[in-house]
């Protein structure tokens, strides 16, 4: 018996006489995580519509990658059956071997999900049941922000001095800073230039807060302390929803709009595995997918579900214009980074920012 | 002495478990992109050598300079609040006074800090004060004013409701018999009140400044992601990047500089208080 197993056992011990249980799963029904409003009252509906599993949704707290603390702390009985995350989080779950192996049997809705949205491991067993297509980019408040932004040259302008809310380094997993790597030079891979530029940004005294929740960006923006900030699809229509708030897309190479996926990974530790597949694929269901991502703002994966109104800067047609003005970058990889990355900006930017 | 062994095994185990168990995972090996420690890895001191750096000094001085002057500036504010609450005369009036200030600790802690976010943001009365003593409201000098009042706002009824006991610990005789010799109201407070206080006035600032630097909303709503303290790095460790290993190493380098800093304080003012006696 190493140290660990003699600590972890005594902590058991405690746990046993003292009576405390880990979270487990509700016996009657199933547990899953999902983010917070206008998510969660989606799912709810949704679950209702389908009527045959009754599923407690727990909202996230903190970011899409806070879920793997929770159930690497509770493994093998995590307090989950399914939760909702993204390109960036599927690898973590697929590495740890969490995710459950999932075919067109369990869920006959995936044929008609592209299969380049589907999360795979390293064998090619697809691991997650894709619901939205979704993205990020730069934009800014009309009317508030002193200057429109066109290009990325415009955020070191000198009229924008406290105007910018910047995301965390761990915020989208760090593709603001990837934005501004593909602006100079650089990409995910080479990520100096990215760090350059904002070390830059940061000497101009233009960025007036950094923040590491959505909630706090989206508060900045909407109260007028701030009026330009990189942020997804579903933050951007709720700034939306209380001032004129223009996504920067399609107007410059430089200010991409980066694309990625969403949807659900079933536990391999659920005892509803069967359930569980039979919601999800009534939920991807070309009219449920319809009602959720026009709840939440993002396209559908399901090809059938037809496009989602609102979400033209997302829309982006054609190679030659995808080239230009989308990416798609290597969510594998940057699962990978989140470590580097945020200890980069601690070190590097941080200090700039004072 | 065996009375007291159900509560030091339940202190042990409580306290000196999940103690060891930080320990433990601070020397851990972390593999960029996994969850947690390798427990495979070899233990390392890696965790510690990244903390103690140039880099990490901001976060250090802003945790503790900041959360030492809201302690200062909370018991300096809140003696003299505590001292008329435990000398006013009417029981049903201390009694409200009371009241009044431990409703304020069942406020949520994130209503108030975002209720001070927007009465300090660019629509509440920030721009006006940072414009009358010519300072930008973007400095940093601004944030961490907000930071401090932040940390006020949550410390104040505590400390108060702290030095109430203290004061009411004063025998009154001793203040009158003062005065009865001649010494003013000023001198009485200088020379008799504040020494007979002393020790509970250490004591809540010691206290104060435990709790504000282990305070986490409020530099991370307040520090508008430029003032941050150990433990908003010690979050983002654990809930964001998953690094467990360095988390834990912030954690025990955060507790032992607190434990030394308190473990200093009370050498100091026992080895006064000797030299006094002697």
């Amino acid at each position: 018996m190493d140290r660990r197993e003699l600590l972890i056992g005594m902590a058991g011990g405690v746990a046993a006489l003292s009576g405390i249980q880990p979270g487990f799963a509700e016996e009657s029904g199933a547990v899953a995580m999902e983010w917070g409003t206008p998510y969660i009252e989606a799912s709810r509906s949704m679950s209702e519509r389908f009527g045959k599993l009754a599923v407690n949704f727990v909202p996230y707290e903190g970011s899409a990658a806070g879920v793997l603390a929770k159930i690497k702390a509770t493994w093998p009985n995590p307090p989950f059956d399914f939760v909702d995350n993204w390109s960036a989080v599927f690898p973590a779950l697929i590495r740890e071997g969490w995710a459950q192996t999932v075919s067109v049997t369990d869920v006959p809705n995936l044929a008609d999900v592209p299969e380049q949205l589907i999360a795979k491991d390293d064998k090619g067993n697809w691991k997650s049941i894709p619901r939205s297509k979704s993205g990020a980019g730069w934009g800014y408040a009309k009317g508030k922000s002193p200057i429109e932004i066109k290009k990325i040259d415009d955020l070191f302008s000198s009229n924008l001095k406290g105007q910018i809310a910047l995301p965390g380094p761990t915020q989208n997993s760090g593709l603001h800073i990837v934005s501004l790597a593909l602006a100079f030079g650089g990409n995910e891979r080479n990520i100096d230039p990215g760090f350059k530029a904002l070390a830059d940004l940061a000497k101009t005294g233009n960025v007036g807060r950094v923040y590491n929740v959505f909630s706090e960006g989206v508060a900045s923006i909407t109260s007028g302390e701030t009026s330009v900030t990189f942020t997804d699809a579903s933050s951007l229509n709720t700034i939306a929803a209380s001032v004129p708030f223009i996504p920067v897309a399609q107007t410059d190479s430089s200010m991409k709009v980066f694309l990625w996926t969403e949807g659900w990974v079933v536990l391999a530790s659920s005892k509803k595995k069967k359930e569980i597949f039979d919601l999800l694929n009534f939920s991807i269901s070309p009219a449920e997918a319809r009602a959720f991502n026009s709840a939440i703002k993002a396209s559908a994966a399901n090809a059938k579900a037809g496009p989602i109104e609102g979400l033209s800067w997302l829309d982006i047609q054609g190679d030659e214009s995808f080239k230009k003005f989308a990416y798609v970058p290597d969510f594998d990889y940057l699962s990978a980074q989140g470590d580097a990355w945020a200890k980069r900006f601690e070190a590097e930017i941080m200090p700039l920012l004072r | 002495m065996l009375g007291l062994a159900p509560a030091v095994l339940l202190t042990a185990f409580l306290l000196l478990i999940p103690l060891g168990l930080m320990l433990h995972e601070s020397v851990q090996t972390y593999t960029p992109g996994r969850i947690g420690s390798d427990e495979a890895g070899p233990l390392t001191l890696e965790n510690f050598r990244e903390i103690l750096t140039v880099s990490y000094l901001s976060y250090f001085t802003d945790t503790f300079l900041l959360s030492m002057i809201a302690a200062i500036v909370a018991v300096i504010v809140c003696f003299p609040l505590a001292y008329r609450i435990a000398r006013l005369s009417g029981r049903r009036a201390r009694a409200m006074w009371i009241f009044f200030l431990m409703s304020l600790l069942f406020v949520s802690a994130l209503a108030k800090v975002y209720a001070i976010s927007v009465s300090f943001g660019p629509v509440g009365i920030l721009p006006y004060v940072t414009r009358a003593i010519g300072i930008s409201q973007n400095s940093l000098l601004a944030i961490q004013g907000v930071v401090i009042i932040g940390l006020l706002h949550y410390l104040m009824p505590i400390v108060t409701l702290s030095l109430i006991g203290a004061v009411q610990g004063v025998n009154p005789r001793l203040l009158d018999a003062s005065q009865s010799l001649g010494a003013s109201q000023l001198e009485t407070h200088l020379l008799i009140t504040l020494p007979l206080c002393g020790r509970a006035l250490l004591s809540t600032f010691l206290f104060a400044t435990t709790l504000s630097i282990s305070a986490f909303v409020i530099p991370l709503i307040l520090g508008r992601g430029r003032v941050a303290f150990l433990s908003n790095l010690i979050y983002t460790r654990f809930g964001e990047i998953s690094n467990y290993p360095s988390g834990a190493a912030f954690a025990i380098v955060l507790l032992s500089l607190v434990a030394a800093a308190l473990a200093c304080t009370t050498f100091l003012t026992r080895s006064r208080r000797r030299k006094a006696a002697a």
